[in-house]
């Protein structure tokens, strides 16, 4: 029995093998117009990390690229248009894995109106940082 | 050379997994109240994280937080299943979301790290000789700092400084009054997409930022988030930024 803190290192306790780490962008387009209570998805597919790797993931937005979001997914609020009236909506950006070694990075806008949402004006990118890991159990 | 240059270096701790755990259960539908729990049996709350996947071969793994994209429209939810999972004195939580209409059969391995004020004796996670430690093949990301803010209310910022002047890669765990979660964030967002409502009623509405001289963790004005615990990496963000 050892006290793990007090340790810089050692085999004894498990760890993390980071075993790929690479960015990619997704382009949200300006003024995109997204069916009543429909969505619009625009996706980015890379190939990082092996079999059964975790992921370590920043998401940044164009239109504040001075901040990196720690997390999975993200959800930012925009304003855009329904019926030429200004109308608010949620822009989600997220990752999920597809196959064993390909990562989906997404950008996803629900319309929640019943009416046509025509989204901001200016393209918005979102850039995924990724770094991959192969848990211990690998 | 800088740190964040070496694969692997002696005079910087590294992360050590204190807990593993491995279960399969069946995702239910509808999911609405459960949560499938694991004893830890821990003498502190564990900062919990892992991977999930519908094949007992990991063949393709999941984040908690992540889950299956639908094969063709997007519903409800932009995933079919996904897990999130949550800890706390006594137990792990995989709480599921499934909006597929059937039931879905899942495996899940669960990884913890101890918090930074722990002082807890441990046994160990690996044993020598079995398994490789350490490879050459592979980076171990570097701790910088590993600490806690605590104390937290609602629309808080706390800013942490760093002086590596790159962004460098981050974890963090929030913890409201009754769970510590792994990293699910929600910034400026006035309801969740697809997380329901698995804290007694409220998201974790809190977000962390990273920039090339800060950290900064904030709670939203709904949050009920009153700790964070996190780990800043001399490793750069995205492999190479």
């Amino acid at each position: 029995m050892t006290t793990p803190s007090s340790f810089i290192s050692t085999s004894d306790y498990a760890t993390f093998k980071n075993d790929g780490g690479t960015s990619t962008f997704v382009v949200y387009a300006a003024s995109t117009s997204v069916a009543g209570n429909g969505y619009s998805v625009v996706s980015a597919d890379i190939a990082i990390g092996k079999q059964a790797s975790i992921n370590r993931v920043q998401i940044s937005s164009s239109k504040d690229s001075s901040k990196r979001y720690s997390s999975l997914s993200l959800s930012f609020n925009r304003t855009g248009l329904v019926s030429a009236s200004p109308a608010g909506y949620t822009v989600v950006a997220y990752v999920s894995r597809t196959s064993a070694t390909n990562l989906r990075c997404s950008v996803y806008v629900p319309n929640p109106y019943s009416s046509a949402l025509t989204t901001a004006t200016g393209n918005e990118t979102f850039t995924f940082y990724i770094d991959t890991f192969l848990p211990p159990f690998v | 050379m800088a740190i964040a240059d070496f694969l692997y270096n002696s005079d910087f701790v590294q992360d050590k997994a204190i807990l593993l755990e491995s279960a399969s259960f069946t995702i239910p539908t509808p999911t609405a109240g459960y949560t499938f729990t694991i004893a830890h049996g821990l003498p502190f709350t564990p900062l919990v994280g892992g991977s999930w996947s519908t094949s007992s071969n990991f063949l393709v793994t999941y984040d908690f937080g992540s889950g299956v994209i639908p094969s063709s429209n997007i519903g409800a939810s932009i995933f079919d299943y996904s897990l999130e999972i949550a800890a706390d004195s006594t137990n792990i939580y995989i709480i599921p979301t499934n909006v597929s209409g059937a039931t879905q059969t899942v495996h899940v391995r669960v990884f913890g790290i101890e918090p930074s004020d722990s002082t807890a004796t441990l046994p160990h996670t690996a044993s020598s000789g079995d398994v490789f430690a350490f490879s050459t093949g592979y980076n171990y990301t570097k701790p910088y700092e590993a600490s806690k803010i605590t104390g937290l209310a609602s629309s808080s910022t706390t800013t942490i400084t760093h002086s590596l002047g790159y962004v460098p890669q981050l974890t963090a765990w929030a913890t409201n009054s009754a769970r510590t979660f792994n990293s699910v964030f929600f910034e400026d967002v006035t309801y969740p997409i697809y997380v329901s409502s698995f804290i007694g009623g409220s998201v974790v509405d809190a977000s962390v930022e990273v920039t090339t001289t800060t950290a900064i963790f904030k709670t939203g004005s709904s949050s009920n988030t009153n700790r964070f615990d996190y780990v800043i990496y001399y490793d750069r963000s995205g492999g190479t930024s």
